[in-house]
């Protein structure tokens, strides 16, 4: 088995990609966590079970830290854009 | 191995397929362990002594299966603003 037939191969190509995506997806899903413990159950105190303010407050910090992550991809974006 | 290098039959693509997966499920089985260890350990032991209480014990446990539900909660939340994102453009 040679280098070039994995990479002459479309079905295992496909399959790479939609791997490597997963991935990615779960590596952001892992740093997300990692973030919104601390701020939502690690601080709170309670480890004995989650409560309906924590679950919210895990959803809520998914959502504002991607709109972070978008607000600020966008303005430096338009920084490089405008040459500053 | 047939004669042809150049194509891979149905078998050698399947075992590099099973390969990548296995891999894939390690990698991750092995993040979220690392990520289990830290959050846990600064959780539940403030001063580490010479054995870990069972209080500590209890803690750890308490604070892996939060951990987990915490990752449950995010990848869901995740997924819905992607679908979300995804819809809007």
């Amino acid at each position: 088995m040679s280098l070039s037939s994995l990479a002459n191969d479309p079905e295992l190509q496909k399959f790479v990609a939609a791997k490597e995506l997963e991935n990615q997806l779960t590596t952001q899903v892992h740093h997300l966590t990692n973030i919104c413990f601390d701020k939502c159950v690690e601080s709170s105190g309670s480890l004995s079970d989650l409560s309906a303010k924590q679950t919210t407050c895990l959803q809520n910090c998914v959502e504002r830290f991607l709109d972070c992550t978008m607000l600020i991809t966008n303005r430096t974006v338009q920084r490089i854009q405008q040459g500053r | 191995m047939s004669l042809d290098t150049q194509k891979l039959d149905v078998n050698q693509r399947q075992q590099i397929m099973t390969s990548v997966q296995q891999q894939l499920a390690i990698q991750n089985a092995q993040e979220l362990l690392q990520k289990l260890s830290d959050k846990c350990f600064k959780a539940c032991i403030q001063k580490p002594g010479s054995t870990l209480s069972s209080s500590e014990q209890k803690c750890i446990s308490q604070c892996s299966d939060r951990y987990m539900d915490a990752w449950n909660i995010v990848s869901r939340a995740y997924a819905e603003r992607i679908k979300r994102e995804s819809n809007r453009h």
